[in-house]
């Protein structure tokens, strides 16, 4: 036999248990003592409540009450009258009410502030260019003979790639690619043109500006049906060289239209067998023994173009590019892949 | 509802209804007149939740106040002793969370003041009785402020859940257990204070 809960109790003893509840809970009264007798306690209870808590101040205390209340609101003036508001302003209205909904408002808020900087917490480290700089004079710049997974290659933009193809020297020679290119490279790369290269001393002693990653990448430039690689800056640039071997003679030399897939560029078309087959190691070779894109006037301007070379090359790897810059160039971008190296 | 009808069996219905219209234009003997019909169930409340006779005072004629205040938004036609009891409560929890946040030594001493010997107690029974009144008292003081409430709505005013639901603004189902746990801790603490079995 189950006793009869608190609940049960307390409302049997309220008088608030109705109908079978009651007839049901007063049969069990009827046959249970320690029922009977928890009711009897709780009620006992409830009566030294009723004496503990009451408190007669007498008649006369409430002879004057009316007149002590009237006395105060009579400095109050009128109530305020009667105003129907809105139930939104009757929410608002309620400190409760406002103090609930705030709450939650703000939480809101915050998780969405901690999300939003959270998120944002990786891009910043790789934006930073604080950050950026102290990677690249701690972080040696990886093999090229080890490209990197192609997943984690970034893929730069058509317009960005080209600009960076685009032989700045050759500005010299041929229009100024970067002048035509529709997204220009970023200030840095157009304001350093002779950021690829570097400063070896040919057979003759003299300073010439090679590039310098070239001899590490032992793959062939990109297939003929891949305008870039096509139209390789040295490629040209050899070409140009053994038929204008004065600088000042090579102004003329205007190359005609673009092949479609560098349309909008003015890189100088060519056959496209001209380069295919080539190596790295042939145009370095070129670059060594013929030729220059720099001009040869004294080691003052090339030390300028190397300096601007390395500046560049820091920045790339600040970037994350783990890839030649003539190949690629682009910085490092999650999420995205190189185009040169998945072709 | 029928319990504050009973305790304030000289205003009609309609008759409360045209005091609280009156109130509502500013009329404060109106107001007075509603003063009178509920001040003794007022002060009851009000001693029940501060068992002190002075703060019962204080928050019964606080408790006028207010509803002057906010007489403007009483709907008329609604019984006025549940508002006025709901006002007198709200203010007897704030008056709990000062003294909570800063403690002070009540002016008044618990005595039994105002309580009168009847000429037929025995003054042995009547000090048993006043020792176990005391403890059930001070027993109560310990119980949470929304216990305490529903406590002396029912063991000192006897409204019906329904009163209470209206009183405190909660379900009635809420009203039930509140009284049904109220009543057990008071039990417990009663049975730790005198050792009953209870």
């Amino acid at each position: 036999m189950s006793h009869l809960t608190a609940d049960q109790l307390s409302a049997l003893l309220d008088g608030e248990l109705k109908g079978p509840a009651r007839e049901r809970a007063e049969d069990h009264l009827a046959a249970c003592e320690a029922c009977r007798d928890a009711l009897g306690n709780l009620a006992a209870n409830d009566a030294s409540l009723g004496r503990a808590l009451t408190h007669d101040p007498g008649e006369e205390y409430f002879a004057g009450f009316a007149d002590r209340v009237s006395g105060r609101i009579k400095d109050l003036g009128r109530p305020k009258p009667v105003v129907r508001t809105d139930p939104l302003t009757r929410f608002l209205s309620r400190p409760r009410n406002l103090v609930v909904w705030g709450s939650a408002a703000a939480l809101v808020v915050a998780a969405g502030v901690v999300f939003l900087a959270a998120r944002d917490a990786s891009h910043d480290v790789m934006r930073n260019p604080a950050l950026e700089r102290a990677t690249s004079q701690t972080a040696p710049p990886p093999a090229a003979s080890t490209p990197p997974a192609p997943a984690a290659v970034p893929a730069p933009s058509e317009a960005d790639t080209r600009a960076e193809r685009a032989p700045a020297p050759l500005s010299e020679a041929a229009p100024a690619p970067e002048s035509k290119v529709t997204a220009p490279a970023t200030p840095e790369r157009a304001a350093s043109p002779a950021r690829a290269m570097r400063v070896q001393k040919n057979e003759a002693g003299e300073d010439v500006a090679v590039e310098p990653r070239q001899k590490a990448l032992a793959r062939p430039p990109a297939p003929v049906a891949q305008a870039p690689a096509a139209e390789n800056p040295i490629v040209a640039l050899k070409r140009k060289l053994a038929a204008q071997p004065l600088a000042g003679e090579r102004g003329a030399a205007a190359p005609g239209a673009s092949t479609p897939a560098t349309q909008g560029f003015a890189v100088p078309p060519k056959p496209a067998d001209e380069s295919a087959g080539k190596t790295l190691a042939d145009f370095e070779g070129a670059a060594e023994a013929g030729g220059s894109r720099a001009p040869r006037r004294g080691g003052e301007r090339d030390r300028d173009a190397a300096r601007a070379g390395r500046g560049a090359r820091r920045e790339r790897r600040a970037r994350g590019c783990r890839h030649d810059a003539r190949a690629c160039g682009r910085a490092r971008h999650p999420g995205r892949r190189c185009e040169v190296r998945r072709s | 509802m029928n319990a504050a009808r009973e305790r304030s069996p000289y205003v009609e219905p309609g008759e409360e209804a045209a005091l609280v219209q009156a109130a509502q234009t500013g009329d404060q003997a109106a107001f007075a007149e509603i003063v009178r019909c509920y001040q003794r169930p007022i002060h009851r409340v009000a001693y029940g939740l501060t068992r002190n006779a002075s703060d019962a005072d204080d928050l019964a004629q606080e408790t006028f106040v207010r509803a002057w205040q906010a007489i403007g938004r009483f709907r008329v036609g609604e019984p006025l002793y549940p508002w006025l009891s709901r006002i007198a409560v709200n203010l007897a929890f704030s008056l709990h969370r000062r003294r909570k946040r800063r403690p002070e030594e009540s002016i008044e001493p618990h005595t039994d003041a105002g309580r009168q010997w009847g000429v037929e107690d025995d003054p042995a029974d009547h000090a048993e009785t006043n020792e176990r009144d005391r403890q059930i008292e001070s027993a109560f003081g310990e119980l949470k402020p929304e216990h305490q409430a529903v406590l002396a709505l029912r063991a000192v005013e006897d409204l019906s859940y329904d009163e209470i639901s209206r009183v405190l603004n909660v379900p009635i189902g809420t009203v039930m257990s509140r009284l049904s746990r109220a009543r057990a801790e008071l039990k417990e603490r009663l049975k730790g204070r005198t050792g009953e079995s209870g």
